[in-house]
């Protein structure tokens, strides 16, 4: 059977077809692409060499792992799970394993994430020569027979989801002193749990609901001093110049402001922070 | 144009050179994250991420399954769904903080010369429509591929990107057109 026509492009529109045919040819430019370029290659050999030292911190852990086993009468040896590694192939994950990291950076990560890769692989069983110690997963926590002994490797992001929900229904109900403590409590129970940039942003804004604007503006600092992609910078310098906006100090919101342009903002971004400025000329 | 990333990183790369990728397809991959998350810094940052996953993940690409393209695009589409809810959170926050309105609709006239003014507003128009219809109008409008492609990288069938493609046309006109006529009765 013939398929069916391909509707007219909009492109041949008599009314906006010229509108999208120059977005269409949008490009970009060589130095954009070079710039990318270099960036990925930096963060690439970055992730490389932390991989390379996870591997050996886990080889150190691994070795002491067995030696405490042995004194104890090596009875529970075989709950120990040693692997060989295969320096080589640091860098190579094989298919299918879960025990390296491979989350980006995200800042609003989520724990009911998609995974980022479309289409599913095929499950098979890595190579025993490839494999590395596993780092456990949720998922793989939550799958392991309810017979098997509670290890300290026992996922502890249902407990912080729970308590991430509580601070939020208590700063729903304007108690935004309890839901600071719980996210207190959480940040330095989880530093690096997969909440965490949710409970720096989430306490930013319970600061400042709360009228603690110092504090929030600290909270700021903290974060634009963490490595944190580019534009979420630029965000929270915006950010901080509404707040000392808020506060009437003009000055520093200005230099919040234009430090934001500097970073680089989206042009719906880059026209609040001009309209900031602004207010602050006609103050 | 001579990239370096494929250098130092050719010896870990048996399977798949993800510098060669880049090479091939990254001004692509630059372009639709843009049209789905619209103009700015993030679209750099985004962009390198879709990169640095690919790397990371390179031994799950099965070239008999899916072309680079639909790999790299799945992998970037879903960063940016990530992103898109991000910024949602953030919004809200920014909502919040600001007690009265930062907008300012009299902006001075060098800020809206900067902008790339057609450009800007076939943006802004397809900031209106649903990620889903975003991404099937973005693919086949802006980058001209065809149907049957469309639906493998989005992995959907192709009556879907039909429809899909009906109703964001019908937004995108509309918000077009009145745009436009408010251009010329301005």
């Amino acid at each position: 059977m013939k398929a069916p026509p391909e509707p007219r492009r909009l492109m041949h529109d008599p009314e906006i077809g010229d509108l999208v045919r120059n977005a269409g040819r949008r490009k970009w430019t060589t130095e954009r692409l070079l710039h990318n370029d270099k960036v990925i290659t930096q963060k690439l050999n970055a992730y490389t060499a932390g991989l390379a030292s996870e591997a050996t911190s886990m080889f150190g852990t691994g070795t002491l792992k067995v030696g405490l086993s042995l004194l104890v009468g090596g009875l529970i040896v075989g709950t120990l799970i040693w692997r060989p590694i295969d320096a080589p192939n640091l860098g190579n994950e094989p298919a299918g394993q879960e025990a390296i990291i491979v989350e980006p950076p995200e800042l609003e990560s989520e724990s009911t994430e998609k995974p980022l890769l479309p289409a599913p692989v095929e499950k098979s069983t890595p190579e025993p020569s490839l494999m590395v110690q596993e780092k456990p997963s949720p998922r793989k926590v939550a799958r392991r027979a309810p017979s098997q002994p509670e290890s300290t490797n026992k996922s502890t992001l249902p407990a912080q989801l729970r308590l991430y929900q509580t601070a939020k229904s208590k700063a729903e109900r304007g108690d935004h002193a309890m839901a600071l403590k719980i996210l207190s409590e959480m940040e330095q129970k989880y530093p690096d749990g997969p909440l965490a940039p949710d409970i720096r942003l989430a306490r930013i804004e319970y600061l400042t609901a709360a009228g603690h604007f110092k504090a929030a503006r600290d909270a700021i600092r903290d974060l634009l001093a963490s490595p944190s992609p580019t534009a979420r910078k630029s965000l929270l310098l915006r950010l901080e110049g509404d707040l000392w906006l808020r506060e009437g100090n003009c000055s520093a919101a200005s230099l919040a402001y234009r430090r934001a342009l500097g970073f680089g903002l989206s042009p719906e971004e880059a026209e609040l922070a001009r309209a900031g400025l602004e207010k602050c000329g006609e103050r | 144009m001579a990239m370096s990333l494929a250098m130092p990183l050719a010896s870990t790369m048996a399977e798949l050179d993800v510098g060669a990728l880049y090479h091939d397809h990254g001004a692509f991959v630059g372009r639709i994250i843009e049209r789905l998350v619209g103009l700015g810094p993030h679209v750099d940052d985004l962009l390198q991420e879709t990169f640095i996953v690919a790397f990371k993940q390179r031994k799950k690409f099965d070239p008999e399954r899916a072309a680079p393209t639909t790999w790299l695009y799945g992998i970037a589409s879903n960063l940016c769904r990530r992103h898109l809810r991000g910024r949602q959170r953030f919004d809200l926050f920014k909502n919040r903080l600001q007690a009265e309105p930062l907008d300012n609709p009299n902006l001075p006239p060098d800020v809206v010369l900067e902008k790339d003014e057609a450009a800007w507003m076939v943006f802004q128009a397809l900031s209106k429509l649903p990620l889903k219809q975003r991404e099937v109008f973005a693919l086949y409008e802006l980058e001209e591929l065809d149907g049957p492609t469309i639906a493998e990288m989005i992995g959907i069938p192709v009556g879907t990107v039909w429809t899909r493609l009906h109703h964001a046309r019908r937004k995108f006109e509309k918000h077009l057109k009145t745009r436009l006529a408010q251009e010329v009765s301005v």
